[in-house]
């Protein structure tokens, strides 16, 4: 077997493994965001309303930590398998090999870019005093 | 059941990348069942959106009380947004659902025999969860 077949050959197996933890990625943090997804829309929409929501009513839900531990989990799940979500769609549409590399990267950077805001915002918010 | 029966949903997870010429983008117009997938990805997309969206306008809680609510009332509680709520309610519904049928596919061995009953009960429950929600939604707009 020549190196290049090899390095072929590793590269075909180390992304199928990926694929595998991908696919079952889907579906724990699915089942999951069953609950957490479908649990913050009602709270907003139905057991609230859109008309309650303003910057006192997230202060008060803020003010217990269970909230922002909920909210955070919501925000880590929704958006690794939402960005996963577009990764897949990434990988089987765009054609050209540089393309889909550098729409990768672009897909990796925002990831990171959202989890970082996210997470800043729920550690970093104090009500300010008015 | 090879990975083949199981449906083209494991299927495709497990091959990872393919030529564009054999994605289900074609055989969407051979395959009723396609339909689902197709509406599957393009939900979960819309909702994608959504998200970062609002991952943006909640961090506008830290540039203060004023920030925020001028956004929250001048988008969110504005009555031409109602509709665009009402449709992401019905992106994450519709995705939940086929989600879960998804994982019946995958995991249960009679899904595939099963699937179009649970295709049934998605379309069902989208509309039996859908037609209470949107009137609870708008309901708080109509008030006079």
């Amino acid at each position: 077997m020549t190196t290049a077949t090899r390095t072929a050959q590793t590269a075909h197996t180390a992304r199928t493994t990926r694929e595998f933890y991908s696919w079952y990625f889907f579906r724990v943090s699915g089942l999951l965001l069953v609950v957490l997804a479908l649990g913050h829309f009602l709270l907003m929409h139905a057991i609230h309303s859109i008309l309650d929501v303003d910057y006192s009513f997230v202060v008060r839900r803020w003010a217990q930590v269970s909230w922002r531990v909920y909210d955070w989990l919501l925000l880590v799940l929704a958006l690794l398998h939402g960005f996963n979500g577009l990764r897949v769609v990434v990988n089987e549409h765009v054609r050209w090999e540089g393309v889909r590399r550098a729409a990768q990267g672009l897909v990796v950077a925002a990831t990171l870019l959202f989890l970082i805001l996210g997470t800043y915002v729920l550690v970093a918010f104090a009500p300010s005093q008015s | 059941m090879s990975l083949g029966e199981r449906g083209h949903v494991a299927a495709r997870a497990v091959e990872g990348h393919r030529p564009l010429d054999r994605t289900p983008l074609r055989a969407l117009r051979n395959r009723e069942g396609h339909w689902a997938w197709a509406l599957h990805r393009l939900t979960g997309l819309g909702v994608l959106a959504f998200l970062c969206m609002h991952v943006v306008d909640t961090s506008l809680m830290l540039a203060g009380e004023e920030a925020y609510n001028h956004l929250i009332r001048s988008v969110y509680q504005q009555w031409w947004f109602q509709p665009a709520e009402v449709a992401l309610g019905g992106a994450l519904v519709y995705h939940t659902l086929n989600g879960l049928r998804i994982i019946a596919l995958d995991f249960w061995e009679g899904g595939i025999r099963h699937d179009p009953l649970l295709r049934r009960l998605v379309a069902g429950g989208v509309v039996a969860v859908m037609v209470p929600l949107t009137a609870v939604m708008l309901l708080p707009f109509v008030s006079l």
